[in-house]
């Protein structure tokens, strides 16, 4: 009913421009363009990801987060794709910020994410429920790939602690070699690093005891009590 | 949304011709006015040009009759195109319910048409207005210039700088010589009064 209405309001209003714009005394030409034209809103997108694999470099990146932009404020209702395109947008942010290190499974969680987008928007018939697990799906790609990232971070910082006692021990095996550097820098370094280490680890063990005491000598005072 | 008066059962629609400096906004409306103003019956208001230039705006109001029992009024306004005059730019958006926007089809205009869209996008989200759901039509101005042999941008290029995201109606137009001038206005009303009916309901 309302669908009626509305059609028989536009008819009306159209009839009415007609009429009060009716150029056909003037010969106007009327030339609506862009039937030609391919008008997929994805076709950008698509050439800069490509781009992007091929070479990452400053203009393309931005160019690429400009037309994440645009798309996200032309999706702005969808949540779905406006979410996919979310992780499109993360993952361009961490490929300009880590660059040529940046880890070769992001341009994996770029395709992906991009295929999932764009098998949302042509294919107008798909269901809600499978936009959500095509999305559910991307998500769970990208918190693999953030996980996966967190632990080679981990690994990092685990490998730099190791790494002053290793050459600790190395300094043992030439003495001589100590002594010729006295005020090797990194060298002093290292020994701070690892005397704070220790330290560290003496106050997490002097607080883990004091903590089972206090504990020991609670459960004493209600066994007591029960008693 | 429109401003509409239920006392007087009237809705006002505000169209603006947005678009860089010497795209032809002006020169749209002023057709408009000098073909259609006794069908109208309305007059078209300048305010503050210095020379041909508007530093201010155009202002051109006119009825298009009843539609679902509310009198509509069309407002059309331009905007001054120059970088400078911004605030301006920004003070006419508000309270709008569509866009034309005019780009300048000579070619060395081309990195113009995309800041002053650029620009358009930026003062829409100041009244919280998103440029993808706004009725909205693109005019790809000044093509009479050809006959001249001024090197003008190809439609296709156009489309591809300006209208590849937001998918929009575009007309290729020649203000001064009046061609799609009325089609394009044709459209923005159909457009935006389509879009404030369905508001309503």
């Amino acid at each position: 009913m309302l669908v009626n209405k509305a059609v028989n309001n536009k008819n009306e209003i159209d009839r009415r421009l007609d009429e009060l714009f009716d150029e056909s005394s003037q010969h106007a030409v009327l030339e609506k363009f862009g039937d030609s034209f391919d008008k997929d809103p994805l076709v950008e997108l698509k050439s800069l990801l490509l781009s992007i694999d091929w070479e990452i470099n400053d203009k393309v990146l931005a160019e690429y987060l400009t037309c994440i932009d645009g798309l996200k404020e032309l999706y702005a209702n969808d949540k779905i794709v406006f979410n996919l395109l979310q992780i499109l947008e993360f993952s361009g942010r961490y490929i300009q910020k880590s660059r040529i290190k940046a880890h070769p499974n992001i341009f994996g969680i770029l395709n992906s994410s991009f295929l999932a987008i764009e098998a949302i928007i042509l294919n107008k018939k798909i269901s809600y429920i499978d936009k959500q697990n095509l999305f559910k799906m991307e998500l769970g790609k990208y918190r693999k790939f953030r996980t996966l990232l967190a632990k080679n971070k981990n690994a990092g910082i685990e490998t730099k602690i190791h790494k002053p006692i290793a050459t600790d021990n190395s300094k043992n095996d030439h003495p001589e070699k100590a002594a010729k550097f006295p005020n090797n820098p990194t060298a002093g370094t290292i020994n701070i690093s690892e005397q704070h280490f220790i330290e560290a680890i003496n106050d997490i063990k002097q607080l883990i005891i004091s903590e089972i005491n206090s504990l020991r000598k609670e459960i004493k005072c209600h066994e007591k009590h029960e008693i | 949304m429109a401003f509409l008066n239920h006392k007087t059962n009237e809705i006002q629609l505000k169209i603006v011709y947005y678009g860089p400096g010497r795209s032809g906004k002006t020169t749209n409306l002023r057709y408009i006015y000098e073909n259609f103003s006794e069908r109208l019956n309305s007059k078209m208001i300048t305010i503050n040009t210095e020379g041909e230039r508007t530093i201010f705006f155009d202002y051109f109001p006119f009825d298009i009759g009843e539609i679902a029992g509310y009198k509509v009024k069309v407002q059309l306004y331009t905007v001054p195109g120059q970088m400078k005059y911004k605030s301006t730019r920004r003070l006419v958006l508000n309270g709008i319910d569509g866009v034309v926007f005019v780009a300048n089809a000579v070619k060395s205009e081309r990195r113009r048409n995309i800041l002053s869209l650029r620009d358009l996008q930026k003062n829409l989200r100041h009244y919280q207005k998103n440029i993808f759901q706004i009725p909205f039509v693109f005019q790809y101005n000044k093509l009479d210039l050809t006959k001249k042999g001024i090197p003008l941008l190809s439609p296709a290029l156009l489309e591809r700088d300006l209208n590849r995201q937001l998918m929009r109606p575009a007309y290729v137009a020649s203000a001064i010589e009046g061609r799609n001038v009325a089609a394009t206005l044709k459209t923005i009303i159909s457009m935006t009064s389509q879009s404030v009916t369905a508001n309503l309901n």
